[in-house]
């Protein structure tokens, strides 16, 4: 969301049925925000969703730092490549260097005509680069198809948050 | 139109997917190798597949980990830490799904893992994901081998 000053802020939108953990979305337009929360809502299955605008702001609910022991760890980021601050290829590298994070499921997407950015983004270590059709309706079904894939079909690497296995019997030490 | 090829040295399961991959319609050409050593030959263009050189690479790998010769954990942090293969997508498909291998597979680099099914009605329902989203929904990297 922009606020008063055209900046992007945060925006947290809690989904019944979170146990799968976290999911972050960092969008470049208002209207895939939309798009996306509605299909992330019409399923039962779906994760706490914190989505932003900015690309810095997406580098802060990545990666809170060693203060943040109790954020659970993110099971999966959809970013788009061309984010205002800082771009998604940046946060994509920071990602895979951190590790905690670096076997996190990334989603890169951009829009169709940018073809330009699949190959950087599969360089780069991203799990799948998705080109977003301009049509709304099919933008729609795209956004479906990505969270059936990763919610459903794939299996996710991240049980672990920053406190250990979901439970939180064990801690990991963060530097 | 992208071929995906699918690492699998089990017989039976090869004629499987084939099967599965039949039922569900995928109209990609399929390319079934046997065990790892064959896949990196496959994807550099060398020995039995030198022919193959200066040809699109494959839109998707389907890699089964447990293969003869060169396993597919072995043939996966090879293809990723080949910068001229690394931009192919890996789904590794395996029945052994402990939360450890599950992790240590991604940390290899590998872009998705899935479970074997333990059923022919599972499989197709899985060809059909995977269809689904690698073979019509992502944008795969058009890529050359060097």
């Amino acid at each position: 969301m922009a606020n008063a000053n055209g900046a992007f802020m945060a925006t947290s939108v809690s989904i019944p049925g979170t146990e799968r953990g976290r999911l972050v979305f960092a969008y470049s337009r208002e209207g895939d925000l939309r798009s996306f929360s509605r299909a992330l809502s019409s399923r039962r299955d779906g994760p706490h969703l914190h989505a932003t605008g900015n690309g810095l702001d997406c580098l802060q609910l990545l990666l809170p730092g060693a203060g943040a022991l109790s954020t659970p760890m993110p099971w999966l980021c959809v970013i788009d490549f061309h984010l205002p601050g800082v771009d998604g290829l940046h946060i994509l590298g920071r990602v895979r260097a951190d590790p905690l994070l670096q076997r996190m499921p990334v989603v890169v997407t951009a829009r169709e005509s940018d073809r330009g950015v699949v190959e950087p983004s599969y360089m780069a270590g991203a799990n799948s680069c998705v080109l977003l059709p301009e049509d709304p309706a099919l933008r729609s079904e795209c956004w479906a198809r990505v969270l059936e894939y990763w919610l459903t079909t794939s299996v996710n690497p991240m049980g672990r948050s920053r406190h250990g296995m979901p439970g939180g019997a064990e801690c990991i030490e963060v530097a | 139109m992208r071929t995906l090829v699918v690492a699998e040295d089990d017989p039976d399961d090869r004629h499987l997917i084939q099967d599965a991959i039949r039922a569900c319609g995928i109209a990609h050409p399929v390319v079934f190798l046997s065990d790892g050593e064959e896949l990196i030959a496959y994807l550099r263009r060398t020995g039995a597949y030198a022919s193959l050189a200066g040809t699109s690479l494959p839109g998707l790998v389907l890699l089964d980990l447990n293969m003869p010769r060169k396993d597919g954990r072995e043939a996966l942090t090879e293809i990723k830490s080949d910068a001229g293969l690394r931009s192919v997508p890996v789904v590794v498909m395996s029945s052994a799904c402990s939360p450890d291998q599950v992790a240590t597979t991604y940390g290899d680099g590998a872009n998705s893992f899935v479970e074997k099914p333990g059923t022919f009605e599972h499989l197709v329902a899985l060809m059909r994901s995977l269809d689904r989203y690698w073979l019509q929904t992502v944008a795969l990297p058009s890529i050359r081998p060097d």
